[in-house]
């Protein structure tokens, strides 16, 4: 420690802390513009100029390291004027045009001028006359308002590793743009905008919808993906306008990717249902909330009445609360009295490490898995953990990811050849093989970690032989919904209670659907259809003597239903989810669409069916304190569940056998802007992309005589559809993606995981 | 731009699609692994190419493991790196005060004249490319212009004339 002086202030910090951070801790503010705690020290903007004494250069306090006893000076009449200059200097590059300007209000130039006290500027500005860039669908540019401050660059590399912005030219001609001023093409994750001091990188899906100082801010937890990250809801009026980060909270320091960030509109969706729906004689009839539980209860009593509690189930999707999933379980195992609560969550793979593993990794495998798109904000962890120097980073997967930037090791191939390589790896840990050299050096590693996809027989598998081979290894199941792990936890599958209890009757949801064993089902939010394992049970789900469906939107199942109930979203309802960490954290309640929530649902529902169960959260949440000792002492708001086991049961070595007879080899991909079931409903992120698309490599596509765009028709086995063709490179020769959980095309995966398919260009 | 420099745009991505990029994975091959690689294969690509075209910036990304926004980045930062093809002949004309004053425009006004081609500009042929620079250091021979490595001093524009045609002529 050593000790510094700031403004008179003693304070002791570490030696290698910048002057701005032993300000911090003395608490001595130094205003800043370029600076960023998420990223490397810069010293680009000078506004954050201080006198060290004895030193008769100015320092900038956002690069500078203190050193023992100096004495620094941030407030006096000749630093003032020197910011009053580099700001009035900046200004001459910055158009005054804050009244059509959206980032009025929230303006870190605004401010800096405000604090500095600049009033006047004395020099003419320089045309504000390049036009906006709207080549980002989510991010509008105006080049004219840039302060050239490097931060959008900076998080750019530093954080996504994307690099898809730099400057430009040198000197008086600088700016940000793009090879050969391309159009901007990247993750869309936002990052650049949110650290953009000024307006020049605008979020368009917010662009002139409302004043920064109307919106009230609610912290509260994203309910995308099994990332878990922190955000901050701004709202009035409730509605929701503006999803944006704080680097102080959560586990994801402030990042985002694109769904979190702009996927947002769906809440405000005018697809949204908001009264309750009965199906008399084929057609829906709008019903208040009290005759559809009164009729859900009816039937649901009936049915018990004549076939039994086991000819009735529930399924749960991972989108609901841990609290919804609590009430869900216990509504089936206690108020209807049959084990029959299902989901489509593996419960053979549990978490383990977390992202602080990830990030002080030093070996770490990537298995199989396009973790970048699946789950983002993990991904940026991997990246960060492969930028280090010493660090070992491989990577197993057909086609080639933007991990390849960062990965020490890369190997692709067909999907059959991708598994062959990892065989060999797992050789190569007992002892022999081509891969006997990375084997060493993850066996031999301090803190080896292996991140995979917990839905795959296969993945597991070898994910378990990993695991028994490597002592040490910390696995990451990358778990793909917001609450995919805490509706296991809650016990919402008939193989476990809460917390891991096993049970003794276990249906399996095919089965007890095919034997006609159920008679009645309420799903809660899943949609079989666009699930390629289940998207053949239309039929059958269709002809159920009774199909209730709780859901935001009126999805394909729903349709199928009786009775329709439309649901809260994330942002208008308490509760809890699990991250893939297993961390819980809480999300808050913001606004209200006049719809009730999966946990009223069940509460009205159960007390109509002659049980009262807990309604409030408070008491949804001391009940789970209660009867799931899992959950007993651990902080809701981010703390980590301890886990029973990592993985468990009998994997199946099963090779890679593709259906079908084509020269094309299908696996499913994955998508980083929306999946195809739910968040499909944000129009801005289905604008981007709105429909599936066939990705193919260059070679292959012009043999195929298509290009980025055109249409396709891919055969397999009688089926013909046409799909869009994105050109990428980096996929091997005879290998396309295509993504498994859209409407267009869950049903071909449910023949099998890959697929042998022909592919004939699409003409007219 | 000239509508000779335009025509010129049009030709070159013709000529580009024909460029064998294998020399950039050779080049770049000799760098596999070692930090701080970028701006020696930026200039032994650009000087086996003579420019650095788009196409080989998102080759050298591709081999480096950098992204091609950060190369460009890197090359238009520095006056030596040229993103269209050089012609074959570089005239430099001496566009500082001295020569200025002994009327080095009219010298560049020749070179238009002969080839169409204004400063910055590369003649269709790819033979002559244009550049005014600041100073070239041999005031005492105002007008001075380079031609590659060769310098020409006490310039009128009819001798200029003779000597940019001389090169015109020349055989390979």
């Amino acid at each position: 420690m050593v000790t510094v002086k700031i403004d008179g202030r003693e304070v002791q910090v570490e030696p290698n802390s910048t002057i701005l951070q032993a300000a911090e801790k003395a608490g001595v503010h130094i205003p800043v513009l370029c600076h960023h705690k998420t990223l490397n020290p810069f010293g680009a903007c000078r506004v954050c100029l201080v006198e060290v004494v004895g030193n008769p250069k100015l320092m900038t306090a956002c690069t500078t390291p203190v050193t023992d006893k100096m004495e620094i000076v941030t407030q006096n009449e000749k630093l003032q004027k020197l910011r009053r200059t580099v700001i009035e200097l900046l200004l001459i590059n910055h158009p005054l045009d804050c009244p059509v300007c959206d980032k009025g209000g929230d303006c870190m130039l605004q401010d800096l001028t405000f604090e500095v006290g600049l009033t006047n500027v004395r020099f003419d500005p320089k045309p504000n006359d390049t036009p906006f860039d709207h080549t980002n669908p989510f991010i509008e540019r105006d080049i004219d308002r840039c302060v050239l401050c490097g931060k959008c660059v900076r998080i750019c590399d530093e954080v996504v590793n994307i690099q898809a912005i730099s400057f430009i030219n040198r000197g008086t001609e600088t700016y940000i743009g793009t090879s050969f001023d391309q159009p901007w093409n990247c993750e869309y994750c936002g990052q650049c905008m949110s650290v953009c001091p000024v307006g020049s990188l605008n979020n368009r899906v917010y662009l002139f919808k409302n004043r920064p100082w109307n919106l009230e801010k609610t912290e509260s937890v994203c309910g995308f993906c099994s990332c878990g990250c922190s955000i901050i809801v701004e709202h009035e009026d409730n509605e929701v306008y503006k999803i944006s980060e704080d680097p102080d909270l959560g586990v994801n320091h402030g990042f985002l990717c694109a769904k979190g960030r702009f996927g947002y509109e769906l809440i405000n969706s005018p697809e949204r249902e908001k009264t309750p729906k009965i199906k008399k004689s084929g057609e829906f009839s709008e019903s208040s909330i009290e005759e559809a539980i009164e009729y859900v209860a009816a039937k649901i009593g009936e049915i018990k009445g004549k076939y039994g509690a086991d000819s009735i189930g529930v399924l749960v999707s991972p989108r609901v609360t841990n609290e919804e999933a609590f009430l869900a379980q216990k509504f089936a195992r206690e108020v209807i009295g049959s084990n029959n609560v299902f989901s489509f969550e593996t419960v053979n793979a549990l978490p383990e490490g977390t992202y602080e593993d990830v990030e002080n990794s030093d070996n770490l495998i990537v298995l199989n898995i396009d973790v970048t798109e699946s789950n983002p904000v993990l991904g940026y962890a991997i990246r960060r953990m492969g930028r280090k120097e010493e660090t070992t980073l491989s990577v197993f997967y057909p086609k080639v990811t933007s991990l390849k930037r960062v990965a020490t090791n890369f190997f692709t191939g067909k999907p059959s050849e991708v598994y062959e390589k990892i065989e060999n790896f797992i050789n190569g840990l007992k002892g022999d093989g081509e891969f006997k050299d990375l084997a060493d050096s993850f066996k031999g590693a301090k803190k080896p970690v292996l991140v995979y996809n917990p839905y795959d027989e296969l993945d597991l598998y070898y994910a378990n032989e990993i695991k028994t081979l490597v002592n040490n290894v910390i696995t990451v199941p990358c778990r793909l919904k917001n609450n995919s792990q805490g509706i296991v936890d809650m016990g919402c599958t008939p193989y476990y209670k809460p917390g891991y209890v096993k049970t003794e009757a276990q249906a399996d949801f095919r089965k007890v659907l095919e034997d006609g064993s159920l008679r009645a089902l309420v799903i809660l939010g899943e949609n079989p259809l666009l699930h390629p394992e289940y998207s053949d049970l239309g039929d059958i789900l269709g002809k159920l003597d009774f199909l209730a469906v709780t859901d935001p939107f009126m999805s394909e199942v729903a349709e199928l239903s009786e009775v329709y109930i439309p649901v809260s979203l994330f942002a208008e309802k308490d509760g809890t989810f699990t991250n893939f960490e297993g961390r819980v954290q809480s999300l808050n309640k913001t606004v209200d669409n006049g719809v009730i929530s999966d946990l009223e649902f069940l509460a009205l529902l159960s007390a109509r069916l002659g049980v009262n169960l807990p309604k409030g959260i408070d008491e949804v949440q001391d009940l789970i304190r209660k009867e799931v000792p899992l959950y007993n002492d651990v902080d809701f708001n981010g703390g980590t569940v301890k886990y029973p086991f990592v993985l468990d049961g009998a994997f199946a070595l099963k090779k890679v056998s593709p259906k079908g007879k084509g020269k094309f080899k299908v696996f499913p991909g994955s998508l980083r802007l929306h999946s195809g079931s739910f968040t499909r409903r944000s129009q801005d992120l289905s604008r981007v992309y709105a429909e599936p698309a066939v990705e193919i490599n260059p070679t292959d596509a012009s043999k195929l005589n298509v290009g980025d765009g055109d249409y396709i028709i891919l055969k397999f086995e009688d089926t013909t559809r046409k799909f869009r063709v994105a050109v990428v490179k980096g996929m091997p020769d005879g290998v396309v993606s295509l993504p498994n959980d859209f409407k267009e095309t869950a049903d071909l995966f449910h023949k099998g995981k890959y697929l042998k398919v022909d592919l004939v260009k699409h003409n007219g | 731009m000239s509508e000779k420099a335009i025509e010129m745009q049009d030709n070159q991505e013709e000529v580009i699609q024909e460029i064998d990029l294998s020399a950039v994975d050779e080049i770049c091959a000799k760098y596999s692994g070692k930090k701080g690689a970028v701006i020696p294969v930026l200039q032994q690509v650009q000087e086996h190419y003579g420019y650095l075209s788009r196409e080989m910036i998102e080759r050298i990304g591709e081999n480096l493991n950098v992204s091609p926004h950060q190369l460009y980045g890197v090359l238009t930062f520095y006056a030596q790196f040229y993103t269209t093809p050089r012609g074959k002949y570089v005239i430099r004309v001496c566009r500082g005060t001295a020569c200025h004053v002994k009327g080095s425009g009219r010298i560049s006004e020749v070179v238009k004249e002969e080839f169409g081609i204004g400063n910055g500009e590369t003649s269709s042929d790819l033979k002559f490319t244009l550049e005014e620079v600041s100073c070239i250091g041999a005031c005492g021979m105002a007008p001075v212009i380079m031609i590659n490595d060769k310098t020409y001093g006490n310039l009128t524009p009819e001798n200029a004339r003779a000597i940019f045609r001389e090169y015109a002529n020349k055989e390979e």
